[in-house]
């Protein structure tokens, strides 16, 4: 059974409603109704009909000629829907999770805490984007099961089908940014050709000063803004599709818990800086043309840095305890995609070891011996 | 009856030669065979070493027999010569694949004396210089009882009659050897140097050279092209011995103190293994690292004899080595300890995959899925020229024929090389 109770009143028996990321709709459990998410947005009020203006403007925003990264327009305010929402907060972890009213969270979905306490909802920013889930939980228990096959380590027990079931679909804070990349990098690049003649080998070697400049525009470099979800977690799960994007709407809430943004737009900027630089400084060396070497004398990389957007991405976590040690996977909750560390079984890894080398060893003296 | 007895007496000298005058002679010597003790044993140990060292130059054996009185071994009066070449041919004595050398035997009852040579090339040698002039070397001592100074003159003077024979009997023979163009020897150094190699050069039909250059790169070489000068050298200046014009180079260039032995013709490149030109090599290096540059080439010049000297014997100086390892031969245990290795490694390589799998998250370093890729803009694409740079690297072909390591390197131009820094 879940851990979070889907309760979105059906316009038409007032019974529970949860989103179904197969058919995209909100279904209820009782009368079996369907709504699309407008028909539901409509009922209640007409804050995603802002979002969606908000969307539209985002779209068309050049980016920003300043050194600065832009978060004036990031997010907005809850408004009447902040009356509708819950915030929790873990005492092992201190993570803090919201949720719509009609969600209860049971447990902390990192440390896997069952006593997390309700707070006071306030001081949050209303996300500008949510790509809601896509992949069910049982989907996603499948793509763990999957991730565990062929992995020769794995202790036995940790397989067990208990540690699965503590699966939580999360909603994780990321900044989306927005920029472009000047790029202006000189290389030294050599075209080697070589030919024989009766007694010589002779080598030629043509060099270049080659010098590639130009500009990158990047559109929603993702950074999470969770300080508990770590960092290369959320990397390893990229990327989103953001076709599937929608302006925020409390609609896609119910049956999940959104984790409360707690790094800043600001502070994540830097690993926003350093992909963006290292891709468009990649993607001048891929316009340099198939010489015998290339090595990159110069570079200068100048980054405009446009909007920042906030948005709430779908993640399936699972934290689990092993021998005292806390082990976390993520499943990207749109593509299915998996990142996480396994424990090692010490005991398989020495027999694999000593397998390997015995037998690598039997057949290496046998072909010395008769070979040599 | 009486020349039977002659027979026997001799048969019996021949048997125990040292035995019949070990009484007279307490130091053991392979070239002075003092038997009438005429020398003491400084003396005999002096000369001893001075015939060793000319026989070795020369490479033609030089050797001294004092006895009391032939006629006591069984010889009749006039029969000297007939003693000395009995003693040179089972006495083996002699240098080289024709045992050349020469032998002065002085028997002191009657005064005699008999020069006997043995081989094309002394005979050659005394017959050119003259048998009573290289006796007018020694007589006038014997006459006086010098004994001392007439056999040290009588090295002396084969020494002067070799040398100056292998200067004028091959024809073919380039008329120098040592080609000091950088200017690093004595007027005395060169003309000994010279003598030597050409003493060499024609004892073994094969040319024995040296060349000392400032810089290559006067002669449009660079400084690892110095092997190419020194074919170009080895052709133009039509160096080598014999119809396959045989012969061995020593090229210096003295301003990146690079060297190249350079070896050519079947011969030549037979007597210089790749193996040898490193022991040659190793001979000289020390001398030129503390520039003795005389050293350097007189033993260059030496050990190129000893090495001409061993292919002569039908024993290159060459290393056959194969490693150790022979099919069989290898116990269980060393070809286990062997194998281990790559066991060893393979297993850390496959639990090393093993366990990178079990953790697959990774910080982003890129972000090229978040691109607008219609909106790259390349606004400079400069690809310019600068220059070309140009490597030539020598073609190996090995000559065949040899195995387990041994043999020489010898390329398609039929010359062989090895080459270092001094």
């Amino acid at each position: 059974m879940p851990n979070q109770v889907t309760n979105y009143k059906c316009p038409s028996c007032t019974g529970p409603l949860h989103f179904v990321g197969e058919s995209g709709k909100l279904e209820c459990d009782y009368c079996g109704s369907t709504y699309t998410v407008e028909e539901i947005e409509k009922l209640y009020g007409e804050k995603a009909e802002q979002a969606a203006q908000a969307f539209e403007s985002a779209q068309a925003a050049p980016p920003s000629a300043s050194g600065e990264w832009d978060t004036s327009d990031i997010g907005s305010e809850w408004g009447a829907d902040g009356a509708k929402m819950r915030a929790y907060s873990c005492p092992s972890c201190s993570a803090e999770l919201i949720c719509d009213e009609t969600t209860a969270a049971t447990s902390c979905p990192y440390c896997g805490n069952p006593t997390i306490v309700p707070g006071q909802f306030k001081g949050v920013l209303k996300p500008d984007y949510v790509l809601p889930f896509k992949l069910k939980k049982e989907q996603a228990v499948e793509a763990l099961k999957k991730h565990y096959q062929g992995k020769r380590l794995l202790p036995n027990a940790f397989t067990n089908e208990n540690h699965i079931q503590e699966i939580k679909g999360v909603y994780v804070p990321f900044w989306l940014y927005d920029g472009e990349a000047d790029a202006d990098i000189s290389y030294e690049a050599t075209e080697v050709s070589s030919y024989s003649t009766s007694r010589e080998r002779i080598t030629k070697t043509k060099h270049f000063n080659v010098r590639r400049a130009g500009t990158v525009p990047f559109e929603k470099i993702p950074a999470d803004a969770s300080s508990k979800m770590p960092d290369n977690y959320m990397d390893a799960i990229e990327p989103y599709d953001y076709g599937e994007l929608k302006p925020f709407s409390l609609a896609y809430l119910p049956g999940f818990l959104a984790d409360k943004y707690d790094v800043s737009a600001e502070e994540c900027a830097a690993r926003a800086d350093l992909r963006a630089a290292n891709t468009a400084a990649d993607i001048m060396r891929s316009t340099v043309g198939s010489y015998s070497s290339c090595v990159e004398r110069s570079r200068s990389i100048h980054l405009r840095r446009g909007k920042v957007h906030y948005a709430l991405m779908p993640v399936w976590t699972l934290s689990t305890q092993w021998r005292g040690q806390n082990f976390l996977f993520t499943i990207n909750g749109q593509t299915g995609k998996l990142a996480g560390e396994l424990p090692v079984d010490k005991g398989k890894y020495w027999r694999w070891f000593a397998g390997v080398a015995v037998g690598v060893t039997a057949v290496a003296a046998v072909l010395i011996k008769f070979l040599l | 009856m009486k020349r039977i007895l002659s027979v026997f007496v001799i048969l019996l000298f021949l048997a125990a030669p040292m035995a019949c005058f070990a009484d007279n002679d307490s130091v053991d010597t392979e070239y002075i065979f003092d038997f009438s003790a005429l020398l003491t044993e400084e003396q005999l140990a002096e000369l001893e070493a001075e015939a060793e060292r000319v026989s070795q130059q020369c490479g033609c054996g030089i050797y001294v027999l004092t006895i009391d009185d032939y006629l006591e071994h069984g010889y009749e009066e006039g029969e000297l010569w007939m003693m000395a070449d009995t003693i040179y041919e089972r006495w083996e004595l002699g240098v080289g694949a024709q045992n050349d050398g020469i032998v002065l035997v002085v028997s002191l009852a009657g005064r005699n004396y008999e020069i006997t040579t043995y081989g094309d090339f002394a005979n050659a040698a005394v017959a050119n210089y003259g048998e009573d002039t290289l006796a007018e070397e020694f007589l006038p001592d014997f006459r006086a009882d010098d004994w001392y100074s007439g056999i040290y003159n009588y090295i002396a003077a084969c020494r002067q009659l070799f040398s100056g024979a292998e200067n004028t009997r091959s024809e073919n023979a380039a008329p120098e050897h040592v080609f000091d163009l950088a200017e690093l020897l004595t007027a005395e150094q060169l003309a000994e140097l010279e003598a030597e190699a050409a003493l060499v050069s024609q004892r073994y039909d094969c040319g024995v050279y040296v060349l000392t250059i400032n810089d290559c790169g006067e002669y449009g070489y660079s400084g690892s092209e110095l092997w190419k000068l020194a074919e170009s050298v080895y052709k133009q200046w039509n160096l080598g011995y014999g119809v396959q014009n045989d012969g061995v180079m020593l090229v210096l260039s003295m301003a990146e103190r690079d060297y190249d032995i350079t070896a050519y013709g079947d011969f030549a490149n037979a007597s210089f293994t790749d193996y040898g030109k490193e022991a040659l090599a190793n001979e000289f290096l020390p001398d030129f690292r503390v520039n003795d540059w005389y050293s350097g080439f007189y033993h260059y010049i030496t050990f190129s004899q000893r090495m001409l000297d061993m292919s002569a014997q039908g024993e290159p100086l060459d290393n056959y080595d194969d490693g150790g390892y022979t099919r069989g031969e290898m116990s269980v245990g060393t070809s286990a300890a062997i194998g281990a290795v790559p066991g060893l490694l393979s297993a850390f390589g496959v639990c090393g995959a093993f366990k990178r799998g079990m953790k697959n998250a990774r910080t982003a370093v890129r972000a090229e899925e978040y691109v607008r890729g219609t909106d790259i803009k390349l606004n400079v694409r400069e690809d310019i020229y600068t220059h070309t740079t140009e490597q030539r690297t020598r073609i190996n072909t090995d000559s065949g024929g040899r195995s387990g390591g041994g043999g020489t390197s010898v390329n398609s131009g039929g010359f062989s090389h090895s080459s270092g820094k001094f």
